[in-house]
């Protein structure tokens, strides 16, 4: 019963943040034009442009880079048993930047920055797992080399910042602290693509409450722990790359929403891996619409609002929840 | 026939072996105990007859099949396993918790059944817990837990439960419920139940057959009269102890001798 009320105001929440996200923007533009222009997909003009082919195909990538940050945040906080974890914890983001810093010292822009992020994160993936699969990894050593990839690859992308031009360096900077502004071209596609993978880690929900009990009680419960969790952490990173690579290193959204939601609708994986959507899919739409109009006509980088939101909301929380409660 | 078999099994971690060439049955039916000192391979024991440990040598059959060639949702569906040490569960309450004990019965997509919501409200009946359904399990007292715990191994609809330690840090109140519960259960249903118990006095009373070990290996077997002799314990434990038998149950009881008391 409570748990019905609160997706129905998670849905709300979702349509209020998309109304909002459409009604304002880096450029004023009349409500009722808006609203015309939305009525009538095939005019023509200045705010038809705007509304079509800038805000509605940026609240969608918002929207899923939200929703599959909350929901990979979910995924790791679950398998690594740790309530600190995120979807960059195992270097994916790392990888992500070097990628992308390269890119961008090579001068190169839209779906082959895009790609060569995305290699960067797999990369990194493929480091961490395969290490952890050679080795037996436990999940605080799964953690620590996330960590110290994480190390490895930002001493890389330093490197590359003391010889690039100072004009790369700023491109670089603001492209690592996340931002809807410019995704490149084709992002939409890769977000459409990573709908289906979304669906597994949906599907897994009875898997992933078994391996948040620890690896001997999911065995004990008829789970294969080691199989499962490979192919979820896999699962997740993927996304998690997309994400990286379609809008940069947006921060805390995969950290705070799995803690909110958990809140809102219990550690249950069934309510909370659609709730962590909603909740992400929502706040990262907002976020992006307040990033446009805080400082206008200039942009902040949607990270340091998620950031700032986030991080100052978390704070407030740790100090009203009671001890037992943060978990 | 015995419904698990254990047949001269070797395994530990590491490069030591920590039990060596360890054979025995579990007849099917009634509480089998697995008595002995700290450090006699009690757990690891456990450990691979609930298939988290493999063995080095030997093989454990499951009516017949080796348990390795089992799957785990296969084996799940067939037995449950409590175990000793659990880490802290994440926040879910008493009533999810117990459901996921019907997680090797259900598909991926499968939906809860009627029948797998009648088996969970029966076992959280059967522990008592129907107040504490909405409670968080990071709220609970080890009692509590310890109950939630039994019930989510029961709601398995398990033919064999394997339990390690289960009373060790309870309160008698928690000891001989949950002992109880199991007991009753073998009785009406015929579960078998093995369980590795520290308390002689409480394996003398609820267990039907005795394996005691010593450094890894079989001491002794049998019922509780046979194993629990004084000579036997002092051999074993290094303790002397008196042994009478309880009026009551007819079975052997163990008296402990201060050293004070023994001059």
């Amino acid at each position: 019963m409570r748990r019905a009320f609160v997706f129905i105001l998670l849905v709300l929440f979702c349509a209020a943040s998309v109304i909002l996200a459409l009604l304002t923007g880096g450029t004023e533009l009349p409500a009722g034009e808006i609203i015309r222009t939305l009525l009538h997909p095939s005019s023509e003009g200045v705010t038809h442009t705007l509304i079509w082919e800038l805000r509605i195909p940026r609240i969608f990538t918002a929207g899923i880079v939200g929703a599959a940050l909350a929901s990979c945040g979910v995924v790791f906080q679950a398998i690594l048993r740790n309530p600190l974890a995120e979807p960059y914890t195992l270097g994916v983001s790392g990888g992500g930047a070097l990628g992308a810093t390269i890119a961008i010292l090579l001068g190169i822009s839209g779906l082959p920055m895009a790609a060569i992020c995305f290699a960067g994160c797999c990369l990194s993936i493929a480091i961490v797992l395969g290490a952890a699969s050679l080795k037996r990894f436990t999940d605080s050593t799964l953690i620590l080399s996330g960590v110290i990839m994480s190390f490895i690859f930002s001493s890389a992308v330093m490197f590359i910042f003391s010889v690039a031009s100072s004009r790369e360096v700023h491109a670089s900077i603001l492209w690592l602290m996340g931002s809807l502004s410019a995704p490149p071209q084709g992002s939409i596609p890769m977000l459409l693509a990573t709908l289906p993978i979304m669906a597994v880690l949906l599907l897994s929900a009875k898997d992933l409450n078994l391996l948040s009990l620890g690896d001997e009680s999911s065995y004990h419960l008829g789970l294969n722990a080691k199989k499962a969790k490979g192919l979820l952490l896999l699962t997740a990173s993927l996304i998690t790359g997309v994400c990286v690579a379609v809008s940069g290193i947006i921060a805390f959204i995969g950290l705070v929403i799995p803690h909110l939601a958990r809140r809102l609708t219990g550690a249950d994986h069934r309510y909370l891996l659609p709730s962590s959507m909603l909740a992400g899919a929502g706040f990262l739409i907002l976020s992006d619409s307040i990033s446009q109009v805080l400082i206008r006509p200039l942009e902040l980088p949607v990270g340091v609002i998620t950031g700032l939101v986030g991080g100052v909301f978390f704070v407030l929380y740790l100090l009203k929840a009671r001890p037992a409660e943060v978990v | 026939m015995d419904i698990l078999t254990v047949e001269n099994v070797t395994a530990g971690y590491g490069k030591e072996p920590i039990i060596h060439d360890v054979t025995f049955g579990i007849p099917k039916g009634g509480i089998f105990g697995i008595i002995g000192p700290n450090g006699a391979g009690k757990t690891t024991l456990f450990k691979t007859i609930s298939k988290v440990l493999k063995p080095w040598k030997g093989v454990i059959r499951y009516v017949g099949n080796d348990i390795a060639k089992i799957s785990h949702k296969a084996y799940a569906a067939k037995v449950a396993v409590i175990p000793q040490f659990r880490t802290a569960p994440p926040p879910f309450t008493v009533e999810e918790f117990v459901s996921m004990g019907r997680y090797p019965h259900g598909g991926r997509l499968t939906r809860f059944t009627p029948e797998d919501r009648r088996i969970v409200e029966e076992n959280i009946r059967r522990l008592k817990l129907e107040h504490f359904r909405s409670k968080r399990m990071d709220n609970l007292s080890g009692g509590e837990m310890q109950r939630v715990f039994l019930a989510q191994g029961l709601a398995q609809s398990p033919e064999l439960i394997l339990m390690d330690e289960p009373t060790s840090h309870l309160d008698i109140t928690h000891k001989i419920r949950i002992l109880d519960v199991i007991s009753r259960l073998s009785r009406e249903t015929g579960l078998t139940a093995l369980i590795v118990l520290h308390d002689l006095n409480l394996a003398s009373a609820y267990c039907d057959f005795l394996v005691m070990m010593k450094h890894g290996r079989i001491h002794a077997r049998g019922s509780a009269n046979d194993v629990l002799t004084e000579e036997r314990i002092l051999e074993v434990y290094e303790t002397p102890v008196r042994i009478g038998e309880d009026p009551a149950i007819k079975k052997p009881h163990i008296f402990f001798l201060p050293q004070s008391s023994q001059k």
